[in-house]
């Protein structure tokens, strides 16, 4: 599922959040539909997150 | 002490009971509690925790409730359990505990049809969040900030070819089909477009925009890099391209700080193409002569009123020149006190707000100092100690490293009005306070206190615009009532504030 | 290898090779007997490798009350003597295609259920389950525990066997997984609540035990026994896990996690890329639902094999399926919910065996990925028993605990230096 950019301004914006919970709150408000994310930092630094990523071939 | 109640013939099960007990042994003065049903087992356990009990008197649907309490109010404790059971305090309401997903991937299993990713996480995790959203198919909107400028390019090519946009990084503020995201201001829905490589900037505009009336259907943020020769304007030049495709939008205005040039002919170029009307405001910018239909501005104030000219079918020129009258009205205008010092202190939240006041009073006071000058030679050494005029910028990433960005949380900025203002050579403060979705819920009132607590014996005057709409959350009315009551100058545009805090000073040096 | 497709197709090899996993009981055994390389005055522990110098409390407890079982010493004194100085083996349960719930104590005389994989033929082993209270895995060693014991020994396992051998003669291998799937949607999460799964187990077995032991005056109390531990089919369910699991070998490249294991002082991890290689940091300290008359100080660091049941895919990434002791995880259906949620975000697939009513029949979340769980943060939660410090004391409270991050940091690491190369 590929949704251009052009979707986005023809249907609006449909959201998911990673970071501020202010920015999903304001989105709730205006009845956007919008996921929030409980994100968090991955457990491994960033080095071996790199290593992964390569491995991965990113 | 040791106290055991029974109640009797109610049954509870043995969850419920470890449950009670557990927020029992959280009041203060229980040392211990223990529910249990008087099974023979049971009375033997609490038994042998201490409990005295006489045998043979229960039966299995008997509460036994032992306390082990140390303040002499055993008997509000036992009430405390009773209502414990009655209606258990861990029991929360359903809508309280809707699923959060843990990741993009769980977010998009939930939102199937989502088409953007809003990241505002730390900049080192950023990117990485920012690539798997592109891969799922979702356009980007980063507000973090700390991205490198090959990550930046990475992204943004990777978007390109996929159809995709990145706003940002470092975008704080769009509007898609009509929804404010990030930093944004409630305005109507209209015919105009716009792509923005400055958060304040777009915000500006819009409010101006809203207050004669005119609607925006989608603010494009690209982030200010974007428009710098390495990025190649790649989100700026892709948002044109889409506006000019659309045929919701009649009139296209291209904002930022000024482009690198190549940059700029290319978006130049790519306005040109759309065969729509577009309004330029590159901040400073060398004012281009007008075209068939690509029109300049300088400032955001001004580029509102050539596009309300526009689309209501007047005479630019005329439009332009009835701006400038009222300009020239203001910078007329003096206090009944007078004015005490000699320098404008400029003390800003939004970042293109205090670019572009320094270019409108730079033409009556100079230098003008600051953290983010115009040119690199005003550069404050220590930007908590400012001299002569200067305009510092609150937002800039040396305040917002382990703070909240000031538009969220505006204490430190009043702060620093406070001590600025007691400066005895200081005779003009300006700033600005910006409404809108994102910002603080009441940001006018911590300013208004701070200026309250100023100790001096003649303050300066203090010039301020309120950038929002009437239909911004925290009410425009209140947040300017706020500060006028508190003896404030308050402008109808960022434009209009600096052009008259610096006028104030110029026409006293002349 | 070193695409995300490959580490991607590895997994998936794993995922359906642990899907495809049928274990089903086929005997049972004496432990020295019935467990390859059981050596003499050998004794077999939950969790990862530990000396008898690190061991926690429980631990220490329940290996007193086995050597006391076992007739090496007479007193408990004398028990922890033999152990101080050496004279005892031990060995995970885990290096032996064993598990064991809480301490996991495996000694040469205890009785074990025989499970096998019916396509690879491996096979695994676990010990009867003694019932709550005052019990050998939660480090208790008293008489009554001792006698119990030995009870399970003389009357419960000879008749059980017989049983069981009936069964399997007359119907081949009890089909376990059918087992578990069935009491998933019965209100099993099959870790902290077994009432289905252990009633399903009876009912099937007891038409072959009376068969077997027609007029054997104990067959009545050995179903009573049976009957009154709703945790009676925690021991064979975990051994069908812990075979399923083994099924999967090695997997070139995969991330796959195939053990999760606590001894009560180490948690360690072992992935199918990674053969045999255990991963281990300091074991989570549980906050647990208590039971009257305990405190949080009370409480040991986590303690047994169960942890089986979840890389398995079930007990607590199951919970949706056990709305009856959503109270041990924060109250209501929807916290449930939410833990089985979360952990889909963290695992391989979803099981098309196991299925989860309240999720219209979602799969569980199964073969949990290392990567993920380093890239997201998000470490495996389980349900769980909570053991006393203090050996001896038994269990103190039951609840969730989230697994520690490090192991699966070095788990990670492991992973990104064998295949970078």
């Amino acid at each position: 599922m590929t949704l251009s950019f052009k979707d986005l301004l023809n249907s609006g914006p449909k959201v998911i959040n990673l970071g501020m919970e202010r920015f999903y709150l304001d989105l709730l408000g205006q009845e956007v539909p919008v996921v929030k994310v409980n994100w968090r930092p991955p457990l491994a630094r960033s080095s071996l997150m790199d290593r992964l990523r390569k491995l991965r071939g990113e | 002490m040791k106290k055991i109640e029974v109640v009797r013939g109610e049954y509870y099960d043995s969850v419920t009971l470890m449950l009670v007990a557990k927020e029992m042994k959280k009041i203060d003065g229980v040392v211990d509690a223990a529910l249990n049903m008087a099974t023979e087992a049971n009375i033997e356990i609490m038994k042998a925790a201490g409990f005295e009990i006489e045998a043979g008197s229960f039966s299995p649907d008997n509460l036994l409730i032992g306390i082990d309490y140390v303040k002499d109010e055993i008997d509000r404790i036992f009430e405390t359990v009773r209502s414990y059971l009655a209606s258990p305090p861990w029991k929360k309401k359903e809508e309280d505990t809707e699923y959060s997903p843990g990741t993009l991937d769980g977010a998009i299993s939930v939102l199937r049809d989502a088409n953007l990713a809003l990241i505002s996480l730390p900049g080192r995790f950023a990117v990485a969040e920012a690539m798997k959203a592109l891969k799922n198919g979702l356009n980007v909107m980063l507000y973090s900030d700390n991205v490198t400028i090959e990550d930046e390019i990475k992204i943004k090519k990777f978007a390109d070819r996929n159809d995709l946009i990145v706003m940002g990084p470092d975008c704080g503020t769009a509007v898609i089909n009509g929804k404010g995201l990030g930093f944004s201001n409630v305005c109507p829905e209209g015919p105009v477009g716009i792509v923005a490589a400055s958060g304040t900037g777009l915000q500006e505009l819009m409010v101006q925009l809203t207050r004669r009336g005119i609607g925006v259907k989608h603010g494009i943020g690209t982030g200010g890099r974007d428009v710098k020769r390495t990025v190649g304007g790649i989100s700026f030049l892709k948002g044109i391209r889409e506006l000019s495709d659309n045929p919701d939008i009649s009139l296209i205005i291209a904002v930022g700080k000024p482009p690198d040039p190549e940059v700029k002919e290319r978006i130049l170029d790519s306005l040109r193409k759309t065969g729509k009307n577009c309004v330029i405001c590159f901040m400073g910018d060398d004012h281009g002569k007008d075209e068939a239909s690509v029109h300049y501005s300088a400032e955001l104030e001004e580029c509102a009123v050539v596009a309300e000219a526009i689309l209501n079918g007047k005479d630019v020129s005329l439009a332009r020149e009835k701006l400038r009258a009222e300009y020239a009205r203001l910078s007329g205008w003096r206090p009944t006190g007078g004015v005490k010092g000699r320098y404008v202190r400029g003390l800003f939240t939004g970042g293109t707000l205090c670019y572009e006041a320094q270019y409108i009073a730079q033409s009556h006071i100079n230098p003008i100092y600051g953290n983010a000058p115009l040119r690199k030679e005003f550069k404050l050494k220590n930007s908590l100690k400012p001299i002569g005029h200067s305009f510092i910028d609150y937002g800039e990433d040396e305040f917002t490293q382990g703070r909240l960005h000031p538009m969220i949380d505006p204490s430190f900025r009043a702060e620093q009005l406070k001590e600025q203002s007691e400066d005895n050579s200081v005779a003009v403060v300006l700033f600005d306070v910006v409404l809108g979705y994102g910002s603080a819920e009441n940001p006018s009132q911590e300013v208004a206190e701070a200026i309250r607590a100023v100790n001096r014996g003649i303050k300066p005057v203090y010039v301020a615009y309120v950038c929002g709409t009437a239909r911004d959350p925290q009410d425009l009315a209140k947040q300017i009532s706020l500060l006028e009551d508190a003896g404030v100058i308050v402008c109808e545009s960022n434009a209009r504030a600096a052009l008259l805090a610096s006028s104030l000073i110029s026409r006293r040096e002349r | 290898m070193n695409r995300l497709n490959d580490i991607d197709k590895a997994n998936s090899i794993a995922f359906e090779k642990l899907l495809k996993a049928e274990p089903q009981i086929i005997d049972l055994g004496m432990a020295k007997d019935a467990i390859p390389n059981f050596g003499e005055k050998m004794i077999l522990h939950a969790g990862p490798p530990i000396t008898w110098e690190r061991m926690s409390g429980p631990m220490i407890g329940a290996v007193t009350g086995a050597i006391l079982y076992e007739g090496w010493a007479e007193t408990p004194e004398k028990a922890r003597e033999l152990a101080s100085k050496g004279e005892i083996t031990f060995e995970p349960c885990h290096h032996h295609n064993s598990v064991g719930p809480m301490a996991g104590i495996i000694s040469p005389n205890l009785p074990v259920w025989v499970v096998e994989e019916k396509n690879t033929g491996w096979r695994s082993y676990a010990t009867l389950n003694e019932g709550l209270g005052k019990v050998l895995r939660m480090g208790a060693f008293s008489e009554e525990v001792i006698e119990r014991l030995n009870w399970m020994r003389e009357v419960l396992y000879p008749v059980l066997r017989n049983g069981v051998r009936k069964y399997v003669g007359d119907n081949g291998g009890l089909n376990l997984k059918s087992l578990i799937s069935q009491s998933l949607h019965m209100g099993d999460e099959l870790h902290n609540r077994n009432r289905a799964a252990t009633s399903l187990l009876i009912r099937t077995l007891v038409p072959s035990m009376i068969d077997a032991e027609r007029g054997n005056h104990n067959l009545s109390r050995v179903v009573k026994f049976m009957a009154g531990n709703d945790h009676f089919f925690l021991n064979p369910g975990m051994a069908a896990a812990k075979v399923s699991l083994d099924s999967i070998g090695y997997v070139e490249g995969s991330s796959m996690i195939t053990i999760m294991a606590r001894n009560g002082t180490d948690f360690g991890i072992q992935i199918a890329g990674v053969e045999k290689e255990w991963f281990t940091c300091p074991a989570a300290l549980p906050d647990v639902l208590l039971f009257p008359g305990f405190t949080k100080d009370d409480v040991n660091r986590d303690i047994g094999d169960s942890a089986i049941m979840e890389t398995y895919g079930v007990g607590g990434f199951a919970l949706a399926a056990a709305p009856a002791i959503v109270q041990f995880v924060g109250g209501t259906p929807q916290d449930a919910v939410n833990y089985t949620r979360e952990m889909y975000e963290i695992c391989v697939g979803e099981n098309k065996h196991f299925t989860i009513p309240a999720l219209n029949f979602r799969g569980t979340p199964t073969g949990i990925d290392l990567i993920k769980v380093v890239e997201t943060g998000i470490t495996p939660i389980l349900d769980t028993g909570a053991a006393h410090k203090e050996a001896g004391k038994g269990q103190v409270g039951a609840g969730i605990v989230r697994m520690p991050s490090e192991a699966f940091v070095k788990a990670a690491e492991a992973f990104v230096e064998k295949y970078s190369k």
